[in-house]
This record gives structure tokens, C-alpha cells and sequence, in this order.
């Protein structure tokens, strides 16, 4: 039975040298257990062994019949074998049990420096939980703001009174009605060319009449010269008649020289109007022709304007689509980071746990008769533990001092870097 | 509507702070009951958000001290904890708890639940 006994220490202690996490422990707690049981069933059995026969065969007889019977029966010399065989396991047993003890009360020390540990843990994770929460609740915040904004913008642009929408409304009517002024003046240009037919037509007619006077004052001339020579005849009768004759020449000449002023003023002025009156109709040729330009320049204007303003519209339902999304990312990154305090919990519970299995330990082996428990021993614990370091934390949460070399820099943001 | 919540993990507090605060609500806080107890606000409070596994005084004892306090007895108390056992929870409605949210809440149900009592 040694033999397991031995095997069954040795693996408490293997178990709990390597703590690490709690199967192990479990392992070692049975382990101990198990030894411990059989070494209070060994010494049971010795006890048992020894007894009845060995204590009858010590206290039956005097020294040398005793010698006697020792040379003479074998069976006493096995017992004695025996006795001496358990003397010595029971020695190596209560060895061994005190190993355990001390093991138990090092697992008790390893408990507190994994608790020391799992503090930092928990400070760590916590600690970049809340750094991380702020950064990201920062760019959220500052993301909602932008697409607001943004948001706003597009609204301003695109709906209400002095939005692009709204001027684009404006412009199309604008063109509506420049569609109308531009027939008004196709009508009136085309009026202005009939008037300046008919006023041409009417100076032609008022030179006509005045050719017709013209001729009328030539007659009228011809009949006075011919009136004249027939006054001259009549000798002194015609007289008088002569002198009316001269009048009525006279008329006749300045009737002629008036018609002919006339004649010449209503021209000039005739085809001054006339000029004028193409200059005016070119005018307002060139000024529909502009218009028209215009209004074709406004409606590729708004026919440009019209979509982008459409594209704007679906844009502010994007930063809508865009805001939701960032809130429904935030709410998942806030799922997320309360896992930390699972975490920190579910590492309270298994410190909880070890604890509890330490105080089993305790009482097995107080049960077993070991006495009170002992203290382990935390400077050894320790050294242990340091072969695992490699975070400076581990170091500094049992204020142990780390060699890092020469890290001194002037720079504040290298204070971490060393460079080689 | 103010909001009490009591949790000793800062972490949590802000994230029910920054869940909450943009829905127009006033959160205070406390990290555990002890200190929630003693906040010069507590009467303010319209409904308490509160964790039951809290170091000093846990959330089971705060809510006995809420529901003793003829201040706030009628204000609502709604748990907030990763516990999620049945036992657990009739423990939580026996001691006059108007509800129970398991962690990790998700800010969206948790407006909700909250909004159930304003």
C-alpha cells in the first residue's frame, strides 16, 4: 500500500504546484483526501495487527522464556517483523501527512496570490472597459452630432421655404412665365411688322395724294397760263380776268411747292418710322430670341438641379439609415462590454470555490489528526508564482521588483519603449 | 424621471447611464446599497435599478431598507443582476421587486421595461 500512498501525495503536491484553475485543485483535494484515508486505514490495520496476538505474546511470559519462544516460534519473529514494518510506515505516514498539511497550507497561500492576481484582473478589465466605453460612446456621440448636422443640412437644402427644392419651384415657374412674356412679345413683334406694313402702305398712299395735288397744282397752273392768254385777248376787258389768272397761278405754284413739302416730310418721316420700326422689331427679335435662350438655359438648370436635389432627399434618409445603425452598434458594444462584470464575477466564484476547498483540506486533514492548520508559506508561494510572471502588474501587485533595464527616456510617450 | 442605479461595477453604471441619459432620463448612482442608502438624493429617485450580488450591502438587503422607507416604498425597484435562477428572482418579487432584468441588458428592452413604469 506504500506505493500508493506515495503516488497519491505526490500527485497532491504535483496537482497543486501547477494550480492552475480549478480541475486541478478538485484533483488534488480528492488525491490528499484519498491519502489521508488510507493512511488512517493503515494505521487502523496496524493496530489491528498488532494487537491481539503480539500485546498477548508480549505480556504472557518472563524474559527468557521469551527469548525462547522468540527462537523457537517463527510466527512471533514474523510478527515482530511486522510490528517493526508498520512502526516504520507509520513513521513515513505521519511524514507524508505533514507534507500534506503543509501542502494544503501553501495551496492556501497560492489561493491568496491567484486572488491578488484576479484582483488585477478584474481592475484591468474593468478599468479598460470603462476607457474603451468612453472612447466609444465619444465617437458616437461626436458621429450622431456630424450626421445631425449633416442631416439638418440636407433638410434646409431640400425641404421647406428657402430650400433648393423651393427655388427650383420658383425657377420653373419663372420659366413658365418667361414662356408667356416671350409670346406676348412674339405677338407684338409680329403686330409692330403688321403696323409698319400698314404705316408704310399709308405713306405710300399720302405721296400718292400728294402727287395727285402735285398734278392738280400743274393743271391748275396750265389753266391760269391759258386764262392769262385769253385775258390777253379780250385786250382791256380781260383786264381783271388777267390779274386772277396771275392769283390763280400763283395759288397754283404754291399749292404744287406745298404738296411738294409735303410730299418730302411725310417720306422723310415715313421711312424714318419705317426704319424704326424694323430697328424695333429686330429688337424685340433679338430680346424673344434672348428669352428663349434664358428660359432653354433655366430648364437645363432645373432639369440638373431636380435629380440632385432628389439625390439629396435620399440622402438625408441615409444619415437616418446611418444613425440608426450607429445606435444599434452602440447597443451591441454595450452587451458586449458587461461581460466585464461577468467575467469579474465568475472570477469571484472560483476564488469562492478554492477557498472552500482549501477549508475541506483543513478539515480532513484536522479530522485526520494533524492539528490545528498551519500557515503557508507566502515567500515560497510566491517564487513560485514568479516563474510565471510576464506582466509588470504581477510584479508590482505583490511589490516585487522587476528588472527592466534602462527605460529612461525623455520623451513621455516612450516611456514604455527602449530602444537597443 | 430619475433613475437610480446601484451596481458596484462602474462599468455597468455607465452604460445604464449612457443607455438611459439620451431618453431624457436623470441617472444617479451608487456602488452598492450601504452607499445608496446614504445618497442625499435618494428621495428624488423614481425607480431603482439595482444588482443583487453588491459588496457591503447586497441588493436583496437595499430593497428590505427601500421597502421600509415611507419614501420610496412605492417607487419601483427593478433588478438588474447576471442572476438568473427562478429561486433567485421569487426571492427578488417576495421582497416587492417590480421586475427582473438578467445581464447583459440590451439598452433598447431596457427603455422599454422602464418606460413600463413611468
Amino acid at each position: 500500500m506504500m506505493w500508493m500512498y506515495i503516488l497519491l501525495l505526490a500527485m497532491s503536491v504535483s496537482l497543486y504546484v501547477y494550480p492552475n484553475g480549478v480541475v486541478p485543485a478538485l484533483i488534488a483535494v480528492v488525491c490528499g483526501a484519498l491519502a489521508i484515508k488510507a493512511i488512517k486505514e493503515g494505521r487502523a490495520k496496524t493496530r489491528k495487527s498488532v494487537s491481539p496476538t503480539v500485546t498477548d505474546a508480549v505480556h504472557s511470559g518472563s524474559g527468557m522464556e521469551d527469548e525462547a519462544n522468540r527462537v523457537t516460534d517463527p510466527r512471533l519473529k514474523d510478527l515482530e517483523d511486522t510490528i517493526a514494518k508498520n512502526a516504520r510506515d507509520l513513521q513515513a505516514f505521519a511524514g507524508a501527512r505533514e507534507e500534506i498539511a503543509v501542502a494544503v497550507a501553501d495551496f492556501g497561500q497560492a489561493i491568496s496570490v491567484v486572488e491578488s492576481l484576479s484582483d488585477i484582473v478584474i481592475s484591468k478589465t474593468e478599468n479598460s472597459s470603462k476607457d474603451l466605453s468612453t472612447s466609444i460612446f465619444s465617437i458616437s456621440d461626436n458621429s450622431k452630432r456630424v450626421t445631425e448636422e449633416i442631416k439638418e443640412l440636407l433638410i434646409e437644402i431640400c425641404k421647406g421655404e428657402d430650400s433648393l427644392e423651393s427655388d427650383i419651384k420658383k425657377l420653373t415657374k419663372e420659366v413658365d412665365k418667361l414662356d408667356l412674356v416671350m409670346k406676348d412679345f412674339q405677338i407684338m413683334s409680329s403686330e409692330y411688322g403688321q403696323n409698319t406694313d400698314v404705316l408704310e402702305k399709308n405713306v405710300d398712299g399720302i405721296s400718292e395724294y400728294s402727287r395727285a395735288i402735285t398734278d392738280l397744282a400743274d393743271k391748275t397752273n396750265i389753266l391760269a397760263i391759258n386764262a392769262s392768254i385769253e385775258a390777253a385777248r379780250a385786250g382791256e376787258y380781260g383786264k381783271g380776268f388777267r390779274v386772277i389768272a396771275g392769283e390763280v397761278q400763283k395759288l397754283a405754284k404754291q399749292s404744287k411747292s406745298i404738296s411738294e413739302n409735303i410730299n418730302t416730310s411725310i417720306l422723310k418721316v415715313g421711312t424714318q418710322l419705317v426704319k424704326s420700326s424694323k430697328n424695333h422689331k429686330e429688337i424685340m427679335e433679338s430680346g424673344v430670341k434672348a428669352i428663349r435662350q434664358s428660359q432653354k438655359n433655366l430648364l437645363e438648370v432645373t432639369t440638373i438641379l431636380t435629380p440632385q436635389v432628389a439625390l439629396l432627399g435620399e440622402g438625408i434618409n441615409e444619415s437616418e439609415t446611418l444613425s440608426s445603425s450607429v445606435t444599434a452598434d452602440l447597443n451591441a458594444i454595450i452587451v458586449s462590454l458587461q461581460y466585464q462584470d461577468s467575467i469579474r464575477q465568475i472570477l469571484g466564484h472560483e476564488i469562492n470555490l478554492l477557498n472552500e476547498l482549501r477549508g475541506i483540506m483543513e478539515n480532513v486533514l484536522v479530522s485526520s489528526g494533524n492539528g490545528v492548520p498551519k500557515t503557508g508559506d507566502r515567500e515560497r508561494i510566491l517564487d513560485l508564482a514568479k516563474k510565471y510572471f510576464t506582466v509588470r502588474d504581477e510584479w508590482l501587485a505583490f511589490g516585487l521588483n522587476i528588472d527592466e533595464g534602462s527605460m529612461e527616456n525623455q520623451d513621455e510617450s516612450l516611456k514604455n519603449v527602449t530602444i537597443f | 424621471m430619475t433613475i437610480f442605479c446601484v451596481d458596484d461595477s462602474s462599468t455597468i453604471r455607465m452604460l445604464v447611464k449612457k443607455a438611459l441619459e439620451p431618453e431624457g432620463y436623470t441617472v444617479l448612482e451608487a456602488e452598492n446599497g450601504k452607499e445608496a442608502l446614504s445618497h442625499k438624493d435618494i428621495a428624488g429617485a423614481d425607480l431603482f435599478l439595482v444588482d443583487v450580488n453588491m459588496p457591503q450591502m447586497n441588493g436583496f438587503e437595499l430593497v428590505k431598507n427601500i421597502k421600509q422607507d415611507t419614501r420610496l416604498s412605492s417607487k419601483p425597484v427593478i433588478f438588474l443582476t447576471t442572476e438568473s435562477a427562478l429561486e433567485k428572482k421569487n426571492e427578488g418579487k417576495d421582497l416587492g421587486g417590480a421586475g427582473w432584468i438578467v445581464k447583459p441588458f440590451e439598452p433598447p428592452a431596457l427603455i422599454k421595461v422602464i418606460k413600463m413604469f413611468s
